[in-house]
């Protein structure tokens, strides 16, 4: 008996061995290929480029801004003040936007049934953090090199848990995305503009807590507010902290994630046939 | 060995072509699956591989098995030759120059295999697709159909590959064509009644399938001639 059961054990262990051997070849072989893709594509820059557009996004809206003679809403970087809004939710949009590719429609007849929609997922997620860590951390480090104090976090680890919060936001919108685009193509165009247009709301160039009670109201509704100003709280020491909750957008995106996958599991054999 | 557990498959028409099916395939034996037309020959090999799931019931697998022999769809068609085979080969953890190699040169591609997918020939994809099913290593090769064709040359290359990777490792041939399941297989199945009967000896798989062949074409041929029959000789 003890044997029998000494063996069962040896072989689980051997399984799960093999499994995770499995996965762990799979997603670094996915990981090589798809950093060298762009839409499909082999592109040598990858998701480097994916990482430029916040960075346009920031050079242009300061550029206006200094030309109409705003100054900086907190802080005396208007470089810096942008950057901090702009990054994180470019990180959230392009996650929602390249995530969804792994769970295309017919995605998963143009694969090897080694490969799951999982595997697709994860290595799409950890080469956004990458690539936008990348571009984000060189560019506040160009900004402290070029005499910026405030561009190093004095919180580093709060500005970490912040930027995975939009990580997780663009996880689950990403995978409910991916629902949606199956049941109604169009959404695949339109959500990259809808997402775009909502970062103007999600105060990259304001601080939300500065506006009047009436309507900060209903910008404390919006969960990415919440984590855009945790972010900046890991810049600015005494940045308002009126709307930041850390457990409201944590949770919201937990619930996105949930949802996502429920709604996922729940229709793929309906999606599957119907494509 | 592979088991199918109570395993059912309705199609998106609504047709049921498995039902219920419970049985332990061998993985190291070179098992033929023979069936008619529609009779989801395919749909078992990609239930099989992991490529469709079963709309009832599960599959277990005891074997590395490989996908379809001549699988088209892992290949991007933007990459070239070689990405696509390294990468398969990397995700299949063998040693991808090694793969590489074997595959440009028993492909007979040669330098044709530098450019990118999309740019070859069906044929050229298709001796690709084969070669790198052979040049992987797995405990059972799944085959839907043929086990490499195009032409009598390259036919003949991948039937003395299949005699050698079934030197060591099984295979499941799922095909209609005799000739094929007489000269490479030793057991067999045959589709019959949304069920798959088993049978030690495949010539005995190859005589229960041809009747059942026969019968059906007898079937279809009356109801074409009733069909084709005039107006007052229907009964």
């Amino acid at each position: 008996m003890a044997g029998a059961i000494r063996k069962r054990s040896h072989n689980q262990a051997g399984f799960w061995r093999n499994a995770l051997q499995t996965e762990a070849r799979v997603l670094s072989a996915l990981f090589f290929r798809e950093s060298e893709t762009r839409r499909g594509r082999r592109f040598s820059l990858g998701y480097i480029a994916a990482g430029l557009e916040p960075l346009l996004v920031i050079i242009t809206i300061t550029m206006v801004f200094y030309t109409i003679g705003r100054q900086a809403p907190y802080g005396h970087s208007l470089f810096l003040f942008i950057a901090t809004g702009v990054f994180p939710i470019y990180l959230f949009i392009h996650t929602s936007m390249r995530l969804r590719g792994a769970l295309a429609p017919g995605s998963h007849r143009k694969r090897y049934p080694i490969e799951t929609a999982f595997d697709h997922i994860l290595v799409h997620g950890v080469l956004h953090i990458i690539s936008t860590a990348l571009i984000g951390c060189s560019f506040f480090a160009f900004l402290y090199w070029f005499g910026i104090r405030e561009a190093l976090p004095w919180d580093p680890l709060n500005a970490l848990l912040a930027v995975s919060i939009f990580f997780l936001f663009g996880v689950g919108a990403g995978i409910i995305n991916s629902v949606i685009a199956r049941l109604f193509p169009p959404w695949d165009t339109l959500w990259p503009a809808l997402a775009r247009g909502s970062l103007h709301f999600s105060a990259p160039y304001f601080v939300a807590a500065y506006e009047p009670p009436n309507v900060r109201w209903y910008f404390g509704l919006n969960p990415v507010i919440h984590a855009v100003n945790w972010f900046r709280q890991s810049f600015y020491f005494f940045y308002p902290n009126q709307l930041t909750t850390a457990s409201y957008p944590l949770a919201f995106a937990i619930v996105m994630i949930v949802v996502g996958l429920l709604l996922e599991a729940g229709m793929r054999t309906y999606l599957e046939d119907k494509e | 060995m592979i088991q199918l557990h109570r395993v059912t498959f309705t199609g998106q028409d609504g047709h049921t072509l498995f039902d219920d099916v419970s049985l332990e395939m061998p993985s190291d034996r070179r098992v033929a699956v023979l069936g008619g037309k529609w009779s989801g020959k395919s749909t078992l090999v990609q239930m099989l591989c992991g490529l469709v799931k079963p709309s009832h019931g599960y599959v277990d697998r005891f074997a590395r098995l490989s996908f379809p022999g001549g699988f088209l769809r892992g290949f991007r068609p933007a990459h070239t030759g070689r990405h696509n085979v390294m990468f398969a080969a990397k995700i299949y953890g063998a040693d991808p120059d090694e793969v590489f190699e074997f595959v440009r040169h028993v492909s007979g591609l040669g330098d044709k295999i530098e450019i990118h997918m999309r740019l070859m020939t069906p044929q050229d994809r298709a001796r690709l697709s084969y070669v790198l099913t052979y040049a992987l290593p797995f405990d059972t090769y799944l085959f839907d159909n043929s086990i490499g064709a195009i032409d009598p040359e390259f036919r003949a290359r991948c039937e003395a590959m299949f005699e050698a990777r079934t030197r060591t490792a099984g295979a499941i041939v799922a095909t209609a064509n005799v000739r094929v399941v007489r000269q490479h297989c030793d057991c067999g199945y045959v589709i019959r009644n949304k069920g798959l009967v088993f049978y030690n000896d495949v010539m005995e798989a190859i005589s229960v399938f041809e009747s059942d062949q026969a019968a059906a074409a007898s079937v279809a041929s009356e109801e074409e001639a009733a069909f084709l029959a005039p107006e007052g000789a229907r009964v």
